[in-house]
């Protein structure tokens, strides 16, 4: 019984060495192991032996049997690693391979441009109104300070619809339109599309957008502008800025100015994107002309305000160091999905 | 406005740099808009010779030989220029000068001879071609006989001086002139205003037994002043005037029309000279055209007027169109024995009309028709006789005029409270009586009150609050403190449907599209490539080129542009989404409608995949739609919907129609939509959660053999109909026809999913409910259900 139980340690060590996968394993288990098995085989031959050598024979056997499990738990952990192994190697992948191409759509850089405007002004108290495109005369120009035969509609040359009637060449209008239909405190910011009879070049373009603001209450000052715009002017293209104020005309605005802040690219000191001067205009601004707030019946004594505008196309330009204008009208895949 | 220096500084003491000039200018609120050198080319060593001797050169047939004096000696200069002549006096490169493009002067010898020196043309120079005389512009350059010998003619030419390049106002007619700029200049600098004499000989002869003026139509003239100058030899301008108006970009022609000229770009008040024996009768008559007069002007052009328009007229025809352009018949010319000066102020909303009828834009009419001084007309009619008295001419005496009353000076009272408020300033009434002073107001101060007295030249200021800018920029916008407006409880937002527009652009971007910009007009003919629904186009009466016309009322022509322009670039993958507007007529104001149109194309891209946009657009937005088959001209045929919410026509989708992409040289697919959103937005409801639910669903599937001709949408319909309250999803997932299946028959399988908020379904009521769809479809449709 003994030599049995030492012969079948020694066959299995044997067998378990020529088995290659779990199914011959289990194979394995069932000889050795089994109700049929080995070990039942030979612990069924316990009952015909001497009482005494008994309690030497079965823990003998339940070794053997424990042996016999170890050796088979052994190999089956080693099987499976050399399984998973064999599997990992078959899934191999070339990970220099490029990916999928997961499409992402995205905003226009004017868009984008436009709400990042929008969102520091309404952070700064603005609410956002609209207006037509197709303007009246009266809007566009009477309104503003600009009657017809006057000089200064040279700075706006417009598509006309009928005589009355024009495709607006500013957001301006807005300005008027609020006014005559709310009271103060007035922040007001506006925006879309305008057109003017410019011929088309690397800076201008026919159709184009425009950015609007303005502020009516009490107490608002050219200072106040300044404080605002000045913030703006921080938040849109850096905390660092400077800012400069230039005199300059507008028929709404008086006193008007332009406004240039110091180059983002150079610090000031002079490169290809500010033309070497170090300051690059960023956008007009001035107090709303008081004949304005008069014709649409305010007390400009008790009130004053400010207005300013500017041009989405030339603040993404700059953002982005685009050095067309056209680019944004003409919507090549290549150029929008740079933003 | 062009600025030489040299000029300017006849008005005003320079003593800093053109930079800091500008800078200073600009920060006072003039807008230099830069810097002109005038002598790029580095050019030196070129003086004034005069020809002495000119022969032929012994050696060669081409060449002459030249003796020159150059002041301080003669050289001989051997040159093959045929155009000059002995005692001509020429521009002179000395040995060791430079010349344009890098040309240096060495001595020389040419054949035989030697050359010390060589006679420069106007390209040699680097001279403007199209502001010289005609006879300047080819050989060698022949100056006027009184130019001094031996003199630099860098210096004379003004080509060493920087030139200012300021920008105009439209409200700042001064600024189109010299003496203008110079009055800013020295109000920022401090300095005092130099003015030239205008004092000069007189003859005995009176201007008025000579010439008679009548201004019939005052309201359009105000001032007319007419001056006569005899014994003028008509001839080029001295070197240093041509200089001077080459500099301001000024074409040179002869003495007379270079003082007229010199004189408007110096004192703002454009003139004009007239070969007075030329005019009939002797007589100068303002007045209105008649309907359908006619006049040549200058240019050559016969003009047919309107009676809108104002003449200067002889006493038998127009001479002149008043403010904008002579007439050729009166112009001065090499035989012009008696000038008549014009020196006159028109209405400059009349003059502006008058130049954009005709298409004119001068020198002149861009000055007048900002409105200029009543003043200024004699300060340049006698300005500009000083300088022909000058040049050998005869002034007769006195002035010719007519006209209204000088208008009274302009009074406003300024208060420095309300400046310092309008401001967020604290300047003393004391600065702002200084600023202004400095600027040529009159200033008396009463407390508070500044009463201010504007001079004639400032037709820009009006009323205070034109003080206040002027207060404002002389004080220095930057020292303007920087405040921000107290809050007064104003919350920023935008408008709800500028939120909607934000979010129907991100739910496409989710979706992988891509955002354009196009342009709001096109040709009638694009349009009619793609036509949309609307009849009745807006259109713009002026437009500069035909792709400016016709106000669109559907994006799709747009974006098929777009996708065709990326094709064309190898960009095949194209998908975009515009949002804008479209027009439409309507009384008063034209309608003005929000619309969303999308275009895709590329692989894997068909009808489905742009109906599954639409999907995911409406689903997102929570909207109920329908798509349903309608024939738009523009789509394909057969891949042709209408888009349905609540039963109205909300938008359309469909491949583009292959007639169209033809048209346009299209070989792709394109699949378009739009979406009306101004008839949507309403209806987009408020976000509620819905509870997840908590029991499992069950799912069956219905496959059956129905006609071909039966909608999808139909079938929804009925099983919709049939199916219990806990029928949760129903989805066609397959269509197949052809082979095993009958011709004019289609297979089509539907998946279903059945769910409870309460329970959990038994596979019993789940069947039955099935069965009775089946049943529903077998009985309505006559479809065959494969179990």
């Amino acid at each position: 019984m003994k030599e049995e139980l030492e012969k079948l340690k020694a066959e299995i060590k044997l067998t378990l060495k020529e088995v290659k996968d779990t199914k011959s394993l289990e194979e394995c288990r069932i000889k050795w192991l089994g109700k049929k098995g080995a070990i039942t085989g030979i612990l069924k031959n316990l009952g015909k032996m001497a009482p005494e050598e008994k309690p030497a024979f079965g823990k003998l056997a339940n070794e053997v049997k424990e042996h016999i499990e170890k050796a088979l738990g052994e190999k089956l952990e080693a099987l499976k690693q050399e399984e998973t192994r064999l599997k990992f190697a078959e899934e191999k992948l070339d990970v220099t391979l490029p990916g999928k191409k997961i499409n992402l759509g995205r905003l226009h850089p004017l868009t984008t441009t436009l709400n990042q405007i929008k969102e520091i002004f309404i952070g700064l108290g603005f609410e956002f109104a609209e207006g037509p495109e197709v303007e009246s005369d009266y809007y566009n120009f009477e309104a503003l300070n600009i009657p017809a035969d006057h000089p200064s509609r040279e700075m706006w040359d417009s598509f006309f619809i009928s005589d009355n009637l024009l495709l607006r060449s500013h957001t301006t209008p807005v300005q008027i339109r609020v006014l005559e239909k709310r009271t103060p405190p007035l922040r007001v910011i506006a925006s879309g599309r305008c057109y003017r009879r410019d011929a088309v070049d690397a800076t201008h373009s026919w159709m184009f957008n425009q950015f609007e603001g303005f502020m009516v209450d009490r107490d608002v000052t050219f200072g106040g502008l300044k404080g605002v715009l000045m913030a703006f002017a921080r938040e849109m293209f850096g905390q660092e800025r400077r800012a400069k104020f230039i005199p300059s005309y507008f028929p709404f605005t008086e006193p008007s100015a332009e406004v240039a802040i110091d180059c983002f690219v150079c610090a000031g000191k002079g490169c290809r994107l500010c033309k070497g001067s170090g300051w690059i205009e960023i956008l007009g601004c001035g107090m709303i002309h008081p004949r304005i707030l008069q014709r649409v019946n305010y007390d400009t004594e008790k009130y004053t305000g400010f207005a300013f505008g500017m041009g989405p196309e030339r603040i993404a330009m700059l953002k982005y160091g685009i050095d067309d204008i056209r680019l944004f009208f003409e919507n090549d895949i290549r150029f929008l999905k740079q933003f | 406005m062009k600025v030489p220096l040299g000029w300017l500084r006849d008005y005003i003491d320079i003593d800093i740099t053109a930079e800091e000039l500008a800078d200073k200018l600009q920060s006072g609120g003039i807008p230099v808009e830069g810097i002109e050198n005038r002598n790029e080319a580095g050019i030196k060593g070129v003086v004034v010779g005069q020809i002495v001797t000119l022969e032929k050169h012994p050696n060669a047939d081409k060449l002459v030989v030249a003796d020159v004096n150059v002041g301080n000696g003669k050289i001989q200069i051997v040159t093959g220029a045929m155009n000059v002549r002995q005692g001509d006096k020429v521009p002179v490169a000395l040995t060791g000068s430079s010349l344009a493009g890098g040309v240096r002067i060495k001595k020389s010898n040419l054949r035989g001879l030697p050359s010390e020196g060589m006679m420069c043309s106007a390209n040699e120079l680097d001279l403007n071609i199209k502001d010289l005389p005609q006879e300047h512009r080819e050989g060698v350059m022949v100056f006027p006989e009184d130019s001094p010998i031996g003199a630099d003619v860098l210096k004379l030419l003004a080509l060493d001086e920087p030139v200012l390049v300021i920008e105009s106002f439209a409200n700042r007619p001064d600024l189109l002139s010299i003496s203008g700029i110079a009055a800013e200049a020295a109000a920022v600098l401090g300095k005092k205003l130099k003015k030239p004499s205008l004092v000069f000989p007189e003859t005995d002869e009176a201007a008025g037994d000579i010439v008679k003026v009548e201004v019939i139509d005052k309201d359009l003239c105000p001032r007319y002043a007419a001056r006569i100058i005899k014994d003028m030899v008509i001839k080029p301008s001295p070197l240093w005037m041509q200089g001077r108006l080459q500099a301001a970009g000024i074409r040179t022609i002869s003495n007379v029309v270079d003082i007229t000229n010199y004189v408007m770009l110096e004192t703002g008040q454009p003139l004009h000279a007239f070969d007075y024996d030329l005019l009939k009768r002797g007589k100068i008559i303002v007045r209105r055209a008649k309907e359908g007069e006619k006049i040549i002007t200058i240019d050559g052009e016969e003009r047919s007027l309107t009676s809108s328009m104002l003449v200067i007229a002889d006493a038998k025809k127009p001479v002149a169109l008043a403010g904008v352009m002579g007439g050729i018949d009166t112009e001065i010319s090499d035989s012009t024995g008696r000038i008549l000066l014009e020196s006159a102020n028109f209405n400059g909303a009349n003059i502006r009309r008058t130049s954009q009828a005709l298409g004119i834009k001068s020198e002149s009419s861009r000055r007048f028709e900002k409105g200029l001084d009543y003043y200024s007309v004699d300060i340049a009619s006698d300005r500009a006789s000083a300088m022909m008295v000058e040049l050998g001419g005869k002034a007769c005496k006195g002035r010719v005029e007519d006209g209204v009353q000088a208008p009274a000076p302009v009074n406003i009272a300024l208060r420095a409270n309300r400046t310092n408020s309008i401001l967020g300033t604290e300047i003393s009434v004391e600065d702002m009586a200084h600023y202004l002073e400095k600027l040529s107001f009159q200033v008396k101060v009463q407390g508070d009150i500044l009463n201010v007295t504007v001079p004639s030249y400032r037709q820009d200021i009006k009323e205070e609050i034109d003080l206040v800018e002027e207060v404002a920029r002389l004080y220095g916008y930057d020292n303007i403190p920087y405040t921000f407006p107290e809050g007064g409880g104003v919350v920023g937002r935008t408008t709800a449907v500028d939120k909607i527009e934000s979010l129907c652009r991100d739910i496409l971007a989710r979706a992988g599209l891509y955002e354009v910009f196009t342009f709001t007009m096109a040709s009638q003919e694009s349009f009619e490539k793609v036509p949309f629904a609307a009849q009745n186009w807006l259109s713009v009466k002026n437009p500069l080129v035909e792709d400016q016309r016709i106000l669109r009322g559907s994006l799709l022509y747009h974006l098929v542009e777009v996708a065709s322009r990326n094709f064309r670039v190898k960009n095949f993958d194209v998908k975009i989404f515009e949002l804008a507007k479209i027009y439409f007529p309507a009384e008063g104001f034209p309608e003005e409608r929000r619309i969303l149109s999308t275009a895709l194309s590329g692989a894997g891209v068909d009808f489905y995949y742009a109906k599954g946009v639409m999907e995911a657009f409406f689903n997102e937005l929570g909207i109920k739609y329908k798509f349903i088959p309608y024939e738009y001209p523009f789509f394909h045929p057969g891949q042709s919907a209408k888009i349905l919410v609540n039963n109205e026509e909300c938008g359309c989708s469909g491949r583009l129609n292959p007639v169209s992409a033809e048209k346009l040289d299209i070989e792709r697919e394109i699949f378009l939509s739009e979406i009306y959103l101004d008839k949507i937005i309403s209806l987009i409801p408020r976000k509620v959660y819905s509870s997840i639910p908590k029991f499992p669903s069950v799912e069956r599937d219905i496959a059956m053999i129905v006609d071909e001709e039966i909608p999808a949408s139909d079938i929804d319909e009925a099983i919709k109909n049939a199916g219990p309250e806990f029928l949760v999803k129903f989805e066609c997932f397959d269509v197949y026809k052809g082979e095993q299946i009958t011709p004019g028959k289609k297979s089509m399988a539907y998946s279903l999913a059945f769910q409870s908020m309460e329970r959990t379904l038994t596979d019993e009521e789940v069947n039955i409910a099935r069965k009775k769809i089946c049943e529903a479809l077998e009985s309505k449709f006559g479809a065959k259900i494969r179990e």
